[in-house]
Order: structure tokens, then sequence, then C-alpha cells
């Protein structure tokens, strides 16, 4: 797991910095959304009232505790699941179902590769039957494997990868379909801090450079301020938004100067005080 | 393996169709009475069976082999498994001998079992007996090989005696996985023994069948048939008894 | 090194066994000496009986075998991919699994009397299970995680079935091929012992009924060479086809 953290220090200045524009319809619209089981005194409401919008090319990061409903919420803009109330627009047409425009990334990466599948057949996955010719699927294969830093596995299977090797392989198969919308699952959760930290300029860096439109749920809320151009807090029980928060910090960002700027320290507090301290 | 079951109503499909299309066939001719039965023949013959006396003498002589030799397989196929699991050096030294007497199918032995035991039990018991002990040596081999080598580290340094270190070491270690084995015994058991009896030893259920087919008693095969997949539901019901976490949990 | 303690532990049982023998420890009629009976081996393999018998188990087995397998494959793909059809089908099968397969041998001699058909029937009906019900679980069994990899691709069911479900199944598929297999040589015997169908397990039968215990021994060792053979085939064939299981290295 060396060597990758300059490949993404060297990209990192291709990153753009969103610039809000209010007229603009935002990418993801989550419109007073709610998720409920039975009904009268047997109902049990996971989250309710939730409502936010992410702008294109932005990257909005879900945090909450354990509870509060975050990967439900992720499934129903992915077109998994639908709502129980309330309605969610992508792109300002109603998510009905799923769609190759969205891609996800699923939390247990080593379920989410298919096991018989060396690294380069699991990524060109998601080009087999859209009529591309294959030359142009092992082209853009081996364009992403250089960009994701697997060019060396690439004949390798998932099992015989770590973990941070198989989350780069699941994150280059959904790059490859093209997504406008990225939603991701907790997906550094499982990692080792420095393979986490990697992967997250890695990940800034890729989605700067194809401008996609994220969708980042995370428990950790370091890394939500980190990646975040806004950052959305949830509360559990039911789950509800306590803060719709935009993170102005300088891009590109820094593992080390960002995470020490003041305005860093102080979400920090902020977001910990909404959701920890009480 | 095992499958999980839905309980639905459509599960019940299938038989009914089954049974009512059997009986109507058999009834109008369009199936061979002679060859097929009826399935209410089938049941009035097991009542008969049941009640003259037959079907439960057949019955304990099957499951008397069955359960004779599953003991002692498992007997054997522990005490081996240990031995060789143990002795790395003697075991594969004699991999090329225990391979080869495990790729014979158990009923393979049956001519030879009666050259040397003549027909009855024990041909029958020493023949299930083999069938069991393979599953099982296997089993034990595995977990034996598996014992974590610092446990067996502490109990050399404590200067443990080769009983203590059996009782306190090497048998709960590998206890769970013996399970695992004794499982598949026991599903080989009962088949094993109605195999050889429908092959050659005039005893149980296994010949109670043959010779039900022979003397062109269909009713009373089918019925015998019946009870052999009830009696088999049975013998699969104790090994999920014997289930691996339950076992692991008491252990 | 362990080739030599093989082969000296191999020769030294067979040197027991012989003595045994030899020195009337043992009844001749009921034991046979080991060297008698590769002598048999031998004899037959010049007659050309051995192989004859060899290839005539094995035909049946095979024909048995694959006619089950691939009933199973496709029973159990059907079965295991739509929960309805596990509904309808699943209690039936449950019940008529813990059926012992031999049950079946009277049933097969009714419908089709004493010969090559009825064998492979029996052969069949009873390796049928693993394939099926290990056919059913591999499809039942694919991650959750996986199915929703296709459906956010928006795969069509086809694609769905070759690139997802099937190999995902494989898994569990090949090792209830192997268990059929073993179980199909096993019925081949009893076929052949009861049926007087030419084969291994009707010499062993024959060489029994005559006294002929070097006969009998060298049936013995012969059927024990086919199943480890075949074992071994199916456990290279399962490797090679299925490579990700066996190359991990975290």
């Amino acid at each position: 797991m060396i060597a990758v953290d300059h490949k993404a220090a060297g990209s990192r200045g291709s990153e753009h910095k969103v610039i809000e524009t209010p007229n603009r319809p935002p990418a993801v619209s989550v419109r007073n959304v709610a998720m409920t089981f039975g009904v009268d005194e047997k109902r049990h409401v996971v989250f309710e009232n939730i409502s936010f919008n992410a702008a294109k090319g932005e990257i909005l990061c879900l945090v909450g505790a354990s509870g509060c409903g975050k990967t439900t919420l992720l499934r129903q803009v992915a077109g998994l699941q639908r709502p129980t109330t309330g309605e969610i627009l992508f792109d300002e047409t109603l998510i009905t179902g799923p769609s190759r425009e969205r891609a996800m990334v699923f939390q247990d990466y080593g379920r989410a590769l298919l096991p018989w599948r060396s690294v380069r057949s699991n990524i060109a996955l998601s080009l087999e039957g859209t009529g591309r010719s294959k030359e142009e699927i092992a082209e853009t294969v081996t364009r992403l494997m250089a960009m994701t830093g697997l060019s060396a596995a690439s004949s390798k299977y998932p099992s015989e990868l770590s973990g941070g090797m198989q989350q780069r392989v699941q994150i280059a198969r959904c790059i490859a379909q093209k997504p406008k919308l990225l939603l991701m699952d907790e997906p550094f959760g499982a990692l080792d801090a420095l393979t986490r930290q990697s992967l997250q300029d890695e990940l800034l860096s890729i989605v700067a450079a194809q401008k996609i439109t994220v969708v980042f749920i995370t428990h950790d809320l370091e890394e939500a301020i980190y990646l975040g151009d806004k950052v959305i807090a949830l509360g559990a029980n039911p789950g509800r938004v306590l803060a719709d928060l935009t993170i102005d910090l300088p891009r590109p960002r820094h593992q080390l100067a960002t995470r020490e700027e003041p305005e860093f320290l102080r979400m920090r507090h902020l977001l910990h005080e909404l959701i920890v301290g009480h | 393996m095992t499958i999980a079951m839905r309980p639905s109503p459509l599960s019940a499909i299938v038989p009914i169709c089954l049974l009512l299309g059997w009986e109507v066939a058999t009834r109008t001719g369009t199936l061979d009475p002679r060859i097929f039965s009826q399935p209410t023949a089938i049941v009035a013959a097991i009542a008969e069976a049941a009640r003259d006396g037959s079907l439960i003498q057949a019955t304990r002589e099957t499951l008397e082999a069955a359960v004779v030799g599953l003991v002692l397989g498992f007997v054997f196929g522990v005490a081996l498994g240990i031995l060789l699991g143990l002795r790395t050096g003697l075991e594969v030294a004699a991999r090329p001998t225990t391979e080869m007497l495990r790729s014979i199918p158990a009923i393979a032995f049956t001519p030879l079992a009666l050259l040397l035991l003549g027909f009855g039990l024990s041909m029958e018991v020493a023949i299930v007996a083999y069938a069991c002990c393979w599953p099982i040596f296997i089993a034990t081999l595995t977990a034996v090989r598996n014992i974590d080598p610092r446990l067996l580290e502490i109990a050399s340094v404590l200067e443990m005696s080769p009983q203590r270190r059996l009782r306190t070491i090497i048998a709960p270690a590998v206890f769970a996985r013996v399970v695992v084995g004794l499982r598949t015994a026991i599903a080989f058991a009962l088949v094993v023994a109605v195999t050889v009896e429908i092959l050659s030893n005039p005893r149980g259920l296994g010949y109670a069948l043959i010779v039900a087919q022979q003397t062109f008693r269909p009713d009373l095969m089918y019925a015998l048939i019946v009870w052999l997949a009830i009696l088999g539901a049975i013998f699969g019901g104790l090994s999920k008894l014997l289930d691996y976490t339950r076992i692991g949990r008491l252990a | 090194m362990r080739v030599a303690m093989m082969l000296v532990f191999t020769a030294l049982m067979l040197a027991l066994w012989h003595l045994a023998v030899r020195f009337e420890l043992v009844n001749r009629t009921f034991v046979a000496d080991p060297a008698d009976a590769i002598a048999v081996i031998i004899r037959q393999i010049g007659s050309g009986a051995l192989f004859e018998s060899i290839l005539a188990t094995i035909a049946r087995m095979a024909s048995g075998w694959l006619l089950a397998s691939l009933l199973g494959i496709l029973i159990g793909a059907g079965i295991g991919s739509s929960r309805l059809a596990q509904q309808v089908f699943m209690p039936t099968l449950e019940a008529l699994r813990p059926l012992p397969a031999s049950a079946v041998i009277p049933v097969a001699i009714l419908l089709l009397g004493l010969n090559d058909t009825m064998s492979i029937v029996v052969i069949a009906f009873g390796s049928l299970w693993p394939a099926l019900l290990a056919t059913i679980h591999g499809f039942q069994s694919v991650p959750r995680q996986l199915r929703e990899v296709g459906t956010m691709l928006e795969m069509s069911r086809l694609r769905y079935f070759f690139t997802i479900s099937l190999p995902s199944a494989l898994v569990d598929i090949i090792p209830g091929l192997r268990i059929g297999l073993a179980l199909s040589l096993i019925l081949t015997v009893v076929t052949e012992m009861q049926a007087s169908l030419r084969g291994v397990g009707y010499d062993i039968f024959m060489a029994q009924r005559l006294y002929r215990s070097a006969d009998l021994y060298a049936g013995l060792i012969v059927i024990g060479m086919i199943g480890f053979f075949i074992n071994q085939l199916l456990l290279i064939s399962e490797r090679r086809l299925l490579p990700w299981t066996t190359r991990r290295v975290h």
C-alpha cells in the first residue's frame, strides 16, 4: 500500500472549486422523504422530514450515528428502495428505479466484486453489453487501472488483494460506467487509517477530473468535512436532518494542512456537538 | 447443506396433484396398477404391515445394523484420526493406503463380507462401520491437524501426560469438527444398511423391499419406500440435532 | 522423502498381508494373497477382460452421472432463481431427499427390467439429488451485493444469469457434482451386482459366488483405483474451473 499517495498528490492540481449558482437546478434533490414501517401504534419511523440538495459536481457527505437510516437513504437515491413518502429527484426527474447514470460503491467491497473475475474484467463488467467494442473496453479499463493504481494487479483475483485495493477496483468499476452521480456507502470505513487517507485523496482527484456529483456516507466526522462541499448531519431515532453545513475549505485539500485549518476545527466541534454531544 | 423451507399453501400443490393424478391414473388403468399400485392401497399396505408386526421387525433389524455399525465406525474413525493426526510422518506414509481404501465404495465389500462373515447382522454391521468410519476419520484428522500449535506447546510446558493432553487439550478442540463428520456418517448408516439388505442380506427393510417386488406386491413395495423416506427424514433430523453450534455451546 | 515414506509403508502393509496369508494366520479361502490378487489383475489386463469391465462400469456410471448433472443444473437453476418455484417445489423435494437412493432399485426393476436402462436410471436418480440441491443452494445464495450490482447496471435477465448468478452458483454446483459422482460409482456397483450387468461390480460378485478370493480382492483393488482416479480428476477440474477459490493471499 505504499507508492500511492504521491500519485494522488500529483494530480491534485486538477481539482476544481464548485461555484454555487443559485439558479441552476440541483443534481440531487431529496424532498421531505420519510421511511416508516407498520401503521398506527406499531408504526416505526426510520427517518422523516429529510430534505436536502446536492449541486452538480458537488461532494455531499451524509454523516450520522448508526441507526439514523443513512444507508437506507442512499439506497433510495440509488433507486434500490423507494421512500414511504416524499420524493427524490435526479436531474429534475423522479427516481423510480436504478439507472446506469447512478453508480453505487458498496460498503463491503469483499462481496461487491465478482470473485471469479480478475481485476481487469471486474472493471470491464460495467462496460459490457453497452455496444462498445472489445478494444474500446480494454483501452478504457487500462486507463482506469492506471488512474486508480491497479495496473500491477490487473490479472489478480479480488481474493488476492488487500481491502484498499479491492475498494479501488469497485471505484474504478463505478467510474467506468461514466455515472453522473456516485453513491458511496461508508466506502473506507473498514480500511486502516493510512489507506483511508490515500483513497480519500484519490477519490477527490478522480471526482474532480470527471466532474461527478457524489453522495458519500460516513460515520467519521473528519472524513465528512475533509471530503465534502456540504455536510448533512443526521440524528437518530428517528432519523432526521440536524444541520445542513457548507464546508468553506479551499481545494485542493491536504491531509495535514486542511485538517489544521481553523475552519476545519470549527466544523469538527460543531458536528461533534450536534451528533455526539447530546 | 440445508435449504430453508418456506411454508406456504403453494407447497401443497405438487404433492396433492401427484397423489390425485396417481390415484386416478391407476384406477382408470392409464397406469398399470400391477406396477404402480394406488396411493390408497399403499396406505392400506403400510397399515397392515404395521399391524402384523413385520414392519416393526424389519425396521428393528435394519436400525440395529445401522446403529451398531455407526458406533463401531465412529470409534474406529476417531481412533485412527487421532493417531494419524498426531503422527504427521505416519499419516503421510499411510496416505496411499488410506486413500486407496477410502476410494472403495463400502458396498463393493458386500461379497467379501459375505465370504468372511456369512449372512446376518455381523456382515451388515461391518459394511456400515466401514462406510461410516471414513467421514469421521477425515473430520478427526483435520480437526487434530488444526489444533492451535500453541495449545500443544502449553501442554508441553505444563509437562502433561498423554492421557491428560488428550482429555484437556485435544478432545475439546476436536469435538466440534468431529460432530460434522458424524452428521455425514449418520446419513450414510441407514442408506448403506438398506443397500446391503437389498443386495444380498436376507433381513431388514431392504430385503422386505426386494421380496415385495419379487412377489408382485407393489403396494407393499411403495409402502416400504415411503416408510424408508420417513426413517431417512428421522435420521436427518437426528443429525441436525447434533448441530455444530449447539454442541459447540455445550462443549 | 514423502514419496519414499509412502512407498515403504505401502510395501510394509502388503508384506504383512502377504506373510499373514503365507503362514496361514488367516484362511486362504477367505483372504487372498496380495501377490495372487495382483497376478489376477495382470492376467486380466493381458486378456483384455479387465479393460472391458472397467469400460462397461465407467460408461454406465458416466451416463447416469451426466444425465443427473445436466438435469440437476437445469432444474436447480430454475428453482433456485425463482422464489415462487421454491415455494411450490422445495417441500416436495425436501420430503423425497431422505429416501435412500438404492430403495428405488426394486421400482426400477419392476418398471424397466434387469438391464442397462434400469441401472442408468437408478444411477441418475441417486446422483441427481446432490447436483440438484447444490445448484438450488448456489442460485439461492448469490450475495445480495452482487444481485444489486446487476440491478445497478440494468442487466437483462439473460446477461444477469450468465455474468452473475451462474458463475456465483458454480462454487456450490461443482462440489455437488463431485458428490454425485461418488454416489454414481456406488450405485453402478450395486446395480451391476443386482442385475448381473457386465462390469467390475459384477466381477466382484461372481468371484464371491465361485469362491475365487484372489479375483475378489483384484476387483476391489480395481474399483478402488477407479474411485480414486475419478475423484482426483474432478478435484483437478474443480481447481481449473474455480481458480479464484484456491488463489488466496490475504
